[in-house]
C-alpha cells in the first residue's frame, strides 16, 4: 500500500530542496567568482567542505526516499515519471554547461580567470540549472 | 510528448470513478505520474502502459492511440 499523501510531501519538499540547493550553489559561485574572495583566496576550510558533504549526502538520502520506511512508498517516489524528469532535467544542465562554457571562454579573453575557477563556475551553473528543471517539472506534475 | 498520441486515461477513470491517487496505488506509482500522463506530459513506458490497461481490465489501444 502506497502513501500518496506522504509521497505527495516529500515529492513537493524534495523539490523545493532541489530550488535552495540550486540557489545555494548559484551563491557559492557567485561568492567564488564575484567581489568577495575571501573565501576563494583562503584556501582549504574543511568546515565550510565538510558542511557542504553533509548537506549533499542528506540531499541525496531524502531525495532518494530513503527516510521512507515503506518500501511501496519509495518506490513510488522514484517512478517512471521522476526518472523521466531527472533524465530532462541533465539534458537541461548540459545544454547549461555548454553556455556556461561559452561564457567562460568569452570571458577569459578579457579577464584573468583561473582554471580551477572556471571549472567550478561551469560544473556549478549545470548543476544548479539541473536542479532547477528538475524541482520546476516536479511542481508542476504535482499540480491538480 | 508525441503530438500523435492520444491519451484517454482520463475517461477511462472518470467511468470508474476512481481519483488519480487510486489508480496510482493500483498500478504502484506516485499520482503525479497518473497526472502527467493524463495531461500528456509524459508518455509511459509499455510496462505501466500495460499495467494500466490490466488495472482497467482493457487493451492498451483503449487508453492509448494513434491519431489517424
Amino acid at each position: 500500500m502506497i502513501d500518496q499523501v506522504q509521497v505527495e510531501r516529500v515529492a513537493r519538499r524534495r523539490a523545493w530542496g532541489a530550488r535552495l540547493m540550486a540557489g545555494a550553489l548559484l551563491t557559492t559561485a557567485m561568492h567564488d567568482i564575484g567581489a568577495i574572495r575571501g573565501y576563494a583566496n583562503g584556501g582549504f576550510s574543511f568546515a565550510f567542505e565538510a558542511v557542504w558533504m553533509i548537506v549533499i549526502l542528506l540531499f541525496l538520502l531524502f531525495a532518494g526516499g530513503g527516510l521512507v520506511r515503506t518500501a511501496a512508498t519509495r518506490a513510488a517516489l522514484y517512478d517512471e515519471s521522476t526518472i523521466e524528469h531527472g533524465r530532462r532535467a541533465l539534458a537541461f544542465g548540459f545544454w547549461g554547461a555548454l553556455l556556461a562554457c561559452g561564457v567562460s571562454w568569452v570571458l577569459s579573453r578579457k579577464v584573468a580567470i583561473g582554471g580551477p575557477e572556471v571549472a567550478r563556475a561551469v560544473v556549478t551553473y549545470a548543476v544548479a540549472m539541473a536542479l532547477l528543471y528538475f524541482a520546476n517539472l516536479e511542481m508542476k506534475a504535482l499540480k491538480e | 510528448m508525441s503530438e500523435d498520441l492520444i491519451v484517454r486515461l482520463r475517461d477511462a477513470r472518470a467511468e470508474r470513478g476512481w481519483t488519480q491517487a487510486e489508480l496510482a496505488d493500483r498500478i504502484g506509482v506516485s499520482r503525479k505520474t497518473i497526472n502527467t500522463i493524463e495531461n500528456g506530459v509524459f508518455v509511459p513506458s509499455t510496462v505501466l502502459a500495460l499495467k494500466l490497461a490490466r488495472a482497467f481490465e482493457t487493451q492498451v489501444e483503449v487508453l492509448f492511440g494513434l491519431e489517424d
